[in-house]
């Protein structure tokens, strides 16, 4: 019985040995005998604590005179923002964004080549302003109606065009990640060919864009229907990164270019049809293959054939462009190379006879970026700061850029090699400095050289 | 094919020298530092002490090291994101971002952040739901990838439904608070700022870890192995300074001003007041990784597992390094402050 108690005693004691004591002086439980410099620390640490409001009781309560007075304030406020918001903001019935974009530059070239299109001196290269919005907001399901109306400068005259005119319709659902997308956008718009057509200017690297951009006509607006969308998305939630294994675009499409350039209707009162298809390696966020794709494009159109004397020769003439597209857009280092060719019907004499023609093109763009700096990272940029805060990045890249303008002569093709630099060093503001070799072969002996340098300062809101 | 070649040579050059390869360097000029942040640019928790008292400004100023602070609207992904591209060197965050960031890229567990993360789950006031199963076929909003996400697919798990069954919205940010306030959606999962919505009669609850503590989450401190490989002795500084700082705010004394800093983030004082009402701070702050915590983290991996949420699983002793975090406690002398919480996260005196 003895035993028995003594064993009940060591027992219980061994238990309250174990419990712990979340007691004011339980710092004190267990621990070794501070030393003086230990000491110093904790009162220094301690210190950071004084000027933190809090632990002294504050047992004084609100008054009727106290709350009276904070009601009567409250009201003097609301009643000075209502004013503000009568007289001085601007008003809108529906949802509105309004945005901007400007590009400044500075341009020096060595001359030579006919057809450079750098000016030396300063300009004002673009201009546009932009009202974007929501006209219908799906809460359950994100069938979205959105619109965008933007006016651009036109780059040689400064007159002011429409740029993108267009309505849009989520047709299926928009808040699943985990369900595909599919969009319907009538109206002025770009056309999805390629890469360089769809990139807009404030993320393109290089100033001056690919010469088959403008050559073929891809860079330009159109009038037209787009349906596009996505299939098998696959989702990474743990970075918020959710990719497609396909997305594709169909348009159908006027072909006449935008408004303002003098064909409103479709002249030749046929549509034209673009498709574009893109293969998604779908990943984890952190595979090195991430933003790896494969695109490829195809344009059908007709257009009216004229002779010299403006007579019509063929007024369903077809034309055509295929692209192929290779991108890899990833965190620091990137590229994407893009091959387009062209069949464009023109007219020749052939034995005092005005016939069609078609003469074929091809071109090649590659470029090769790095970036230095958080410009890029999604979440990272979307920060909590209190003060006006941006990351300053730096976007070292090269590009290559080979027209040939008829592929039966080979031996002519212009060539543009650019060096450049951007610096991101505001929300929606970079530096471009882009240094151009443009190499114009006449013939396999033959050709102009020419130097240029350009400066563009790009920012918007 | 000269000209490519010297342009492609000359961006090279131009690379190497601006980002300094190669040159190796003693003490890092900046650390940078991730965290999650709500309604302001201010952390919670120990990083909410750390930053709002400028500890790690004051620890690292005689090296003339900058301290960076990024508070990620974003959360557990955002944070993700930023480690996964070099952009930070510290993160804490929730208990399944830092299982995914870590099925996925190198980084190590530290220490403790958090334990015991409460969370609720509230529907609108005039909701006739009552259980889990009564939002089947609601909308509910989910911030995928992040703490939140996992209580949610735990608690789906629980109810004995699947996750289909219900119409989940991704949120991230405050978009699910706005969502909730304006009535789109049906639930939401909230933390500590569900009294909040209570007292302003916004919401009810329905569900929460008081009903299941073993859904309660965990936050941790990790760092990338590139930077503690390359600065181990600024990583162990890191960590005494934070070691010092849950201390701060585990001391019974400093409790009231260590709730004042926290409802600087923007959950009120009230709120705070009442999710800590009889628990001690120590519990919550401790950075030792107990069994408690362990335990969490196993099951959590599993579950992530399980649910496919991370691909390919991994061993958490190579994942938790505590010889920094050991070594600051020793040198401290603070082995025996906290407590050794078993299992089932009941606390007892450390040996």
């Amino acid at each position: 019985m003895r035993l028995l108690l003594v064993q009940l005693l060591l027992l219980m004691s061994l238990f309250s040995a174990n419990s712990y004591t979340f007691a004011a002086d339980a710092e004190t439980e267990g621990t070794a005998p501070e030393s003086a410099e230990d000491q110093v620390q904790d009162s220094d640490d301690q210190k950071l604590f004084g000027t933190v409001a809090g632990g002294e009781d504050n047992s004084a309560a609100v008054t009727q005179e106290d709350l009276d007075g904070l009601k009567s304030e409250l009201n003097v406020l609301r009643e000075q923002w209502q004013r503000k918001l009568d007289k001085g903001t601007v008003q809108s019935t529906r949802n509105l964004g309004l945005s901007g974009n400007f590009q400044v530059r500075y341009g020096a070239s060595g001359g030579g080549t006919s057809g450079t299109p750098v000016t030396d001196g300063f300009g004002v290269s673009q201009v546009q302003l932009g009202f974007k919005g929501n006209l219908y907001r799906d809460y359950d399901q994100g069938k979205n109606i959105d619109y965008s109306f933007s006016l651009t400068t036109d780059k040689n005259s400064f007159t002011i065009l429409p740029n993108d005119v267009w309505l849009s319709y989520n047709i299926l659902p928009s808040l699943d990640p985990e369900k595909p997308y599919l969009k319907i956008t009538a109206g002025q718009q770009k056309k999805p060919f390629g890469l360089e057509a769809t990139t807009s200017d404030d993320k393109k690297p290089t100033v001056v864009g690919a010469q088959f951009a403008s050559f073929m006509k891809l860079n330009e607006r159109d009038i037209g229907i787009l349906v596009n969308g996505d299939l098998f998305p696959s989702n990474d939630y743990g970075f918020k990164y959710r990719v497609p294994l396909i997305e594709y675009n169909f348009m159908v499409l006027n072909g006449n270019g935008p408004i303002g350039t003098g064909n409103l209707a479709n002249a030749d009162n046929k549509e034209d049809l673009l498709a574009r298809i893109v293969l998604n390696v779908p990943t984890e966020y952190s595979n090195p293959l991430r933003g790896l794709s494969l695109g490829a494009s195809y344009y059908y159109g007709q257009k009216i054939v004229t002779d010299k004397s403006g007579a019509k020769i063929d007024s369903h003439a077809e034309r055509q462009r295929y692209g192929a597209d290779i991108a890899y857009v990833n965190t620091p280092i990137g590229f994407t190379y893009e091959y387009a060719r062209a069949d464009d019907p023109g007219a020749i004499t052939v034995n005092k006879k005005s016939v069609v023609n078609h003469v074929e093109s091809d071109s090649h763009t590659f470029t090769l970026f790095y970036n230095f700096g958080e410009q890029f990272i999604k979440g990272y940029v979307q920060q909590d700061r209190y003060d006006d805060w941006w990351p300053v990045s730096y976007q070292p890249f090269f590009r290559f850029d080979k027209l040939t303008p008829d592929t039966s002569a080979r031996t002519t093709h212009t060539d543009v090699y650019t060096l450049g630099f951007n610096l991101f060093f505001a929300e929606t503001t970079k530096l471009q400095l882009n240094y151009n070799r443009t190499i114009a072969v006449a013939s396999s002996s033959y050709a102009y050289y020419d130097d240029a340098f350009i400066a563009q300062f790009q920012f918007g809101f | 094919m000269k000209t490519v070649f010297r342009a492609l040579l000359t961006i090279g050059v131009l690379t190497t020298l601006l980002s300094g390869l190669g040159l190796a360097e003693s003490k890092p000029k900046v650390i940078r530092i991730g965290c999650t942040g709500s309604n302001r640019p201010i952390p919670g928790n120990t990083f909410g002490i750390l930053n709002q008292l400028g500890m790690l400004e004051a620890e690292f100023k005689k090296d003339n090291i900058k301290i960076e602070w990024n508070v990620f609207k974003g959360a557990g992904p955002a944070s993700n994101e930023a480690l996964a591209n070099g952009a930070v060197d510290f993160v804490t965050f929730g208990d399944l971002p830092s299982i995914i960031g870590r099925a996925q890229g190198k980084i190590k567990f530290l220490a403790v952040h958090e334990t015991r993360r409460a969370a609720y789950t509230i529907v609108q006031p005039d909701s006739k739901a009552k259980t889990i199963a009564d939002l089947k076929g609601k909308k509910w909003g989910v911030s995928y990838g992040t703490a939140g996400h996992l209580y949610w697919s735990k608690l789906v798990d629980r109810a004995g439904l699947k996750e289909k069954d219900f119409k989940a919205v991704n949120f991230s940010g405050g978009d699910g608070k706005a969502a909730f306030l304006a009535k789109e959606i049906d639930a939401l999962n909230v933390g500590t700022d569900v009294y909040d919505y209570i007292s302003l009669g916004q919401a009810k609850v329905i569900y929460g870890t008081d009903q299941a503590p073993d859904l309660k989450g965990t936050a941790g401190l990790v760092v990338t192995e590139q930077f503690a490989k390359k600065y181990p002795e600024i990583t162990y500084r890191f960590v005494k300074t934070y070691v010092r700082a849950a201390k701060l705010g585990s001391d019974p004394k400093n409790r009231a001003k260590t709730l004042t800093l926290w409802s600087n983030t923007g959950t009120s004082l009230s709120s705070l007041k009442k999710e800590y009402n009889k628990v001690p701070l120590a519990l919550i702050l401790d950075p030792v990784p107990d069994e408690y915590v362990i335990s969490h983290l196993r099951d959590g991996i599993k579950f992530s597992k399980e649910k496919r949420i991370i691909r390919k699983d991994f061993d958490l002793n190579q994942w938790i390094d505590t010889s920094y975090l050991n070594r600051a406690l020793k040198e401290l002398k603070l082995e025996k402050y906290w407590p050794a919480s078993d299992v089932n996260g009941t606390p007892t005196a450390r040996r």
